[in-house]
């Protein structure tokens, strides 16, 4: 929620711990180089997703419950794609859906990048969240080349790049 | 004569070591002992006569007695508190004491406080217009205590200084061991919205004109003195909640007679402050163990908020061997309670919500307080205190004695998701849970945070489990903190990190040590030693100030289950679990020894496997393995066997004899730091599978790899690691042989 930003951060400074929600969304980006692609895993709270679409496009959605929609899941798409960017070796990729599935209350989605024999860099920018949640870690888990990576991104850091 | 034999036994036995040291090149360092099942003597304090090595408080523990007699009164109008309070202060110390510290929690919020300048900032990308004017513009909320006086005993103004949020009062002679002494003091502050300002309390306002309070660090509070950190000082930066000093209060708290109110303790006036309908349903309420009773209607709750009573009314409570004091009231309050039976006595469970919290609230918050009670009680002690109260104000989740603020409010139209209700639900059960620890098992918030939210955490998750089976439990289950500890290390401390300085609080302070303590009772300990432990763990230190050392003995202390290497490795460091399957080699027995075969030499230590004659185990990967040696083994085929076991055994013996037909060497590999049990599921070829488990204790040699055999029955087709990921695994790729080509998510 856009309009609110200011008043979430001054919250957060002085806010209690009494009880603390997660606020930590995780993307494992892992390169085949058989299969040629980057594959994405997205692990988000699903209510922290639903809240993150009504504040973004307010639209009420219903991913993880039994009333969900194609079109929630299009938005949810719609918002990933607008909220997380890859460059591939200095080239914007955009990713495909593949499928998505509830574990608890984590909605992991599916994502992949085609037509990637190589990578020699991976710049993402991640906002997934970052705006309904100003505490919202983004925890970017890459595995590529043989080696395992990661980045930890955050409302004041957006982005990162791993080589 | 004999000692000369002895020199050249000697010389004999070191001569070849002599030689390989002198062919060696680099010569290695020593070192300490680093075996992760060392014990935790570099860990722990030394135990001594307040703390014992037991983990129990020890014949010379004290604890530090303070009583209050409060009077507050509440300004609506201009949302100000004013107080006065007489604390009595007991110094049972042996010691005496030259000063006295006070916490100022408020002062967080004053102009001046240094919380703010401690984080970074950095400029928005974006801001709403109401965001920059308040961040830029407006001036900052008035927040923080305005001290009237400090008197003592007969009303001379003592000496004090302020520091930030803690108080000091400078004594004209020591506080002797035994001695009381009084302190009066005068303040009243500004309450905050902590809708826009945050903290843990304040008023939530509504778009009908009223607030709804949420009153909790209101006064000047004494700070924990103690064996263990003296003055318990550190300021109050807004992590680290609180270290605070059981006793007595007496609260009398005045607001617009139109305002329906709770607060720790037990109501005096009852009758001076209910309608006698009111009264009537309350009595009723006492009585009703099986669901809730109205006591303030949401008609009554919905006529009062538009009164704006000129009028005032005076609430009194008393409150016995509580930590704190805290208080909620608005003339927005729908009141519901029902009682709750334990063995020996009976509480009762209370909810206070407004008309917005409905129809959430009514159907679930006091059946969800009487629930957590039960539960919590059967894990550690029978609740002590008359009451529970959950209070609705939204986006808090905050508890004190017999009182917490709790989230979660429908739609608008009074519809809510799933999400919303165990979200409402889960906060209820933590809050309310607070009351075990850290409100009666009384740890040092400011210091560990873990030690009450860690343990509260995990009893929570089991009360959500009994409360509904369907409850989604996200701190708890091992698989659910993988995503943390699998991560960056560089993002990582271990749980042993002090309150201000965790980084990942939720993670760390919350999910990690919950995990922690489910694995302990599910797969290291087992229910029955796990329970009595920590149940212990609460009676020794229930209405005192326990440390972790306390914790860490009693655990282990109780039920003879050596934990060191477990608190050392989950709780001091930031490792991960990772086992995984490196080998696996089957066996077949042959009567024909291998090509170049030598007979081990036939030694005291070996003489009853190595003697006699030999049977042969040959691997499959090994040059002398024939195709035709893949079967069963038959005994009838290996002569030698056949042979020992027709002459040595009747036939009576014979049939008891076990018939092994598979003869596996499995090789484990261990990437992680952490050691862990090895748990080990074998899948037979026709469908059936057991598992084995091995102790941690098994990486005790070898801290990066081990052996096991499996000698079956039946051919294995597949073996497991953690089948049920009981250990928090971070890599279950490694888990599985033969390597499951995983079918791809991808594709
Ligand atoms: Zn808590």
């Amino acid at each position: 929620m856009r309009k609110t930003l200011g008043f979430i951060i001054i919250f957060v400074v002085l806010s209690g711990f009494g009880w603390h929600k997660f606020y930590v969304s995780i993307f494992q980006l892992h390169h085949s180089p058989d299969k040629k692609r980057l594959e994405i895993t997205t692990r988000l709270f699903v209510d922290d997703l639903n809240k993150a679409l009504q504040d973004h496009y307010h639209q009420t959605t219903h991913l993880g419950e039994e009333t969900e929609t194609a079109a929630d899941i299009a938005l949810m798409n719609r918002y990933l794609a607008e909220n997380f960017t890859i460059e591939v070796n200095g080239q914007k990729k955009s990713f495909a859906f593949v499928s998505k599935e509830l574990d608890n209350n984590v909605l992991v989605g599916y994502y992949k990048i085609n037509d990637i024999p190589k990578i020699k860099s991976l710049k993402i920018l991640n906002t997934v969240l970052t705006q309904t949640y100003a505490e919202q870690q983004n925890m970017i888990q890459a595995d590529f080349n043989g080696k395992k990576q990661s980045l930890l991104l955050t409302a004041e850091k957006t982005s990162g790049v791993l080589k | 004569m004999k000692k000369h034999i002895l020199f050249i036994w000697l010389f004999i036995a070191i001569t070849p070591s002599i030689i390989a040291q002198e062919t060696s090149k680099a010569k290695e360092k020593g070192h300490t002992d680093q075996n992760k099942f060392r014990q935790m003597y570099d860990l722990l304090a030394t135990p001594n006569s307040y703390r014992t090595a037991s983990g129990a408080p020890g014949p010379d523990y004290y604890q530090q007695q303070a009583d209050y007699k409060i009077d507050i009164e509440l300004d609506d109008k201009n949302t100000k508190l004013y107080g006065t309070e007489t604390i009595t202060y007991t110094n049972n110390a042996k010691e005496s004491l030259d000063y006295l510290w006070l916490q100022l929690d408020q002062n967080i919020a004053a102009r001046t406080s240094k919380t703010p300048l401690v984080d970074n900032s950095k400029i928005d990308p974006s801001i709403s217009a109401a965001g920059f004017s308040r961040k830029y513009l407006e001036a900052k909320f008035d927040g923080g205590f305005k001290l009237d006086y400090v008197k003592d005993a007969k009303g001379n103004p003592m000496s004090y200084t302020v520091n930030e949020t803690m108080m000091r009062i400078n004594l004209d002679k020591p506080l002797q061991h035994g001695e009381k002494i009084v302190l009066n003091i005068k303040w009243n502050y500004n309450i905050n919205n902590y809708m826009i300002d945050g903290g843990r309390s304040g008023y939530e306002h509504f778009k009908d004109g009223n607030n709804l309070y949420i009153l909790a660090q209101f006064y000047p509070r004494m700070a924990v003195y103690n064996d263990v950190e003296g003055w318990q000082n550190m300021q109050f930066w807004g992590a680290g909640e609180f270290a605070l000093t059981f006793g007595n209060y007496e609260v009398n708290i005045t607001v617009p007679a139109d305002h329906i109110m709770e607060a720790t303790g037990v109501l005096q006036n009852r009758s001076e402050v209910f309608t006698p309908e009111q009264l009537k349903r309350y009595n009723q309420a006492e009585n009703s163990f099986d669901k809730p009773v109205i006591i303030v209607t949401q008609a009554e709750a919905m006529a009062a908020e538009k009164g704006f009573s000129a009028k005032k009314k005076t609430w009194r409570y008393k409150a016995e061997n509580v930590r704190d004091f805290a208080i909620s009231t608005s003339r927005k309050f729908i009141m519901d309670a029902m009682a709750v039976q334990f063995e020996t006595k009976k509480a009762m469970a209370i909810s206070l919500y407004p008309k917005e919290g409905n129809p959430l609230w009514e159907t679930y918050s006091t059946r969800a307080v009487a629930h957590t009670l039960k539960s919590y009680s059967s894990h550690t002690f029978e609740y002590p205190y008359p009451k529970a109260v959950s209070v609705n104000a939204q986006d808090q989740g905050m508890e004190y004695p017999m009182i917490c603020w709790n989230f979660g409010r429908p739609q608008e139209d009074g519809t809510y998701t799933d999400r919303v209700k165990y979200g409402m639900l889960g906060v209820i059960i933590h809050e309310v849970g607070h009351n075990y620890f850290p409100m009666i098992v009384n740890s040092d918030e400011r210091q560990w945070t873990w030690m009450d939210e860690g343990l509260n955490t995990f009893l929570q998750s089991l009360a959500q489990a009994t409360f509904d089976p369907k409850f989604p439990i996200d701190r708890g289950p091992a698989k659910n903190i993988v995503p943390y500890m699998s991560g960056d290390q560089s993002k990582l401390e271990p749980i042993m990190t002090n309150s201000e300085s965790i980084s990942q609080f939720g993670n760390n302070a919350y999910g990690k040590p919950a995990t922690a303590l489910n694995i302990l009772r599910e797969t290291i300990m087992g229910h029955d030693l796990f329970d009595y432990a920590f149940k212990t763990y609460a009676n020794r230190w229930k209405f005192k100030h326990p440390t972790p050392e306390d914790f860490f003995r009693t655990m282990e202390d109780a039920s003879a289950v050596d934990l060191d290497w477990f608190f050392r490795g989950w709780f001091y460091t930031t490792d991960y679990t990772d086992i995984g399957i490196k080998e696996v080699k089957q066996f077949f027995v042959s009567n024909d020894p291998p090509k170049d075969f030598k007979a081990p030499e036939v030694t005291r230590r070996n003489r009853l496997k190595a003697s006699g004659p030999l049977v042969y185990m040959i691997a499959n990967d090994s040059p002398d393995f024939k195709p035709e040696m893949n079967k069963p083994l038959d005994i009838k085929s290996v002569t030698a066997l056949d042979e020992f076991i027709q002459t040595k055994f009747t036939a009576e013996e014979k049939a008891k004899l076990d018939s092994p037909k598979y003869f596996y060497q499995v090789t484990f590999n261990k990437p992680g730091g952490l050691v862990m049990p090895i748990i080990v599921e074998l899948s037979f070829e026709d469908g059936t599978s057991e598992t084995q488990t091995f102790p941690a204790q098994i990486w005790r040699f070898n801290d990066a790899e081990v052996s096991r055999m499996f000698a079956t029955k039946k051919p294995i087709a597949k073996i497991t690691v953690d089948p049920k990921l009981e250990t928090a695994d971070i890599d279950t790729t490694n888990n599985v042989w033969p390597k499951a080509e995983v079918k791809s998510k991808f594709d």
